[in-house]
């Protein structure tokens, strides 16, 4: 059944000219990075793919957070655009690795998928990795507060030596 | 959009006359026997619509090839607390298909932010998506920067689909509008919000001369009598 589907794959392949190899991608990521006045952290990459085998106009599909999605292209076809929002609270600094499938790719995860097999053995084409510096969320103490400790100390020091004193 | 195509007269015209020259006799004219033909008129016409209702509830149950359309619904939301100008406006546009059929060519474009008063900091303002299956739904964001402050209104975006892998025609639809925000200026907002460090610091270095010359009269005075412990002889503060 495996083998058919593969054959049947390669023979769609062959006939639209859509496989992709030897997929090279130029990324450039954003991410918001100040989170006091967003409510959600928009994770956004912007990338070009070129295939050794110069076939143009390929839809793909990217593993997000929210699932397998369809990528989204500027109208020329030229750019593609993954992107995705999370919350505030749950997003985490660091890597986020986006992999990327053509249609077969797709046509055999959504496969492993049904037939709850692994998704890993699904080889993607081309993997992104946007990096998240995390997010500015607020100094940790206020500066008020510091100002305010350090009156009360000095104020402390200043009194304990003179009861110091007038003892 | 479902549309009722057969029309209601004709039928009920034909029946009419062919119930009359049923019921009349030979000539076939309306008004020679206008009594059985007031009778046959009301028979057509509840014929009529009775046959009409069948075919309407046909239509609505059937699953024929012609009723298949995909169905798009998109939303437009911006997920921020304060606009300020200069700092990050995040939108996302959302994407669901409620249809039966697979989009195609799914084209998704927004004017709403012109060049001249947004520096787009992420993202692409005009997309399209190859295919969206049914159920399905796809979500794109794009990240913003205001150049101005003040009240804007975030219009709709457009949304332009093949409702099904077989028809020509583009369907032409909108987002839902967020509706009109103000945009902060942003000395504003940095004077409400900002933790303004610089400003505790001047205040620091400026009591720095009314705490030190007390301080350094009493330490002096301390270490010179420090040795006597009952000593008087120290300056209040």
């Amino acid at each position: 059944m495996n083998c058919l589907v593969l054959v049947l794959a390669a023979l769609v392949a062959v006939v639209t000219g859509e496989t992709c190899t030897g997929a090279q991608v130029e990324a450039v990521g954003f991410t918001s990075q100040d989170a006091t006045i967003v409510t959600k952290i928009a994770y956004i990459a912007d990338f070009t793919l070129s295939c050794s085998n110069g076939a143009k106009d390929i839809s793909l599909y990217a593993e997000t957070v929210d699932g397998i999605v369809g990528v989204a292209r500027s109208v020329d076809g030229v750019k593609y655009q993954v992107s995705w929002v999370e919350d505030v609270a749950t997003a985490s600094s660091g890597e986020r690795p986006i992999k990327l499938y053509d249609e077969q790719g797709y046509a055999s995860l959504r496969k492993a998928q049904r037939g709850s097999e692994d998704t890993s053995s699904v080889q993607a084409i081309a993997t992104i990795n946007l990096y998240h510096p995390g997010a500015y969320r607020g100094p940790w103490v206020q500066s008020e507060t510091m100002a305010i400790l350090a009156a009360i100390f000095i104020y402390y020091y200043a009194l304990t030596q003179k009861t110091r004193l007038m003892a | 959009e479902y549309s009722i195509s057969n029309h209601t007269e004709e039928p009920s015209c034909q029946l009419t006359t062919v119930l009359c020259v049923v019921l009349g006799g030979t000539t076939g004219r309306l008004h020679t026997h206008s009594v059985s033909c007031g009778a046959a008129l009301l028979l057509s016409k509840m014929l009529c619509y009775l046959i009409l209702a069948l075919a309407f509830v046909g239509g609505v149950f059937s699953e024929g090839e012609g009723e298949e359309r995909a169905r798009l619904l998109a939303a437009k939301r911006v997920h921020n607390l304060y606009l300020v100008e200069g700092r990050d406006i995040v939108v996302q546009y959302s994407v669901h298909n409620v249809g039966q059929a697979a989009a195609i060519n799914v084209q998704l474009t927004d004017a709403g932010f012109s060049t001249e008063d947004f520096d787009i900091a992420g993202g692409q303002l005009q997309v399209k998506f190859d295919r969206i299956a049914p159920n399905a739904n796809v979500s794109h964001t794009v990240v913003v920067k205001p150049k101005k402050y003040g009240y804007f209104n975030f219009t709709a975006a457009e949304v332009s689909y093949q409702p099904s892998e077989e028809s020509a025609e583009i369907q032409i639809g909108y987002t839902s509008e967020p509706g009109e925000g103000g945009i902060i200026a942003f000395r504003d907002y940095d004077r409400k919000f900002s933790p303004h460090v610089f400003d505790w610091m001047i205040f620091a270095l400026l009591m720095i001369p009314a705490l030190l010359v007390p301080f350094l009269m009493w330490y002096n005075i301390k270490s010179k009598y420090a040795t006597v412990p009952r000593s008087k002889k120290g300056k209040s503060d």
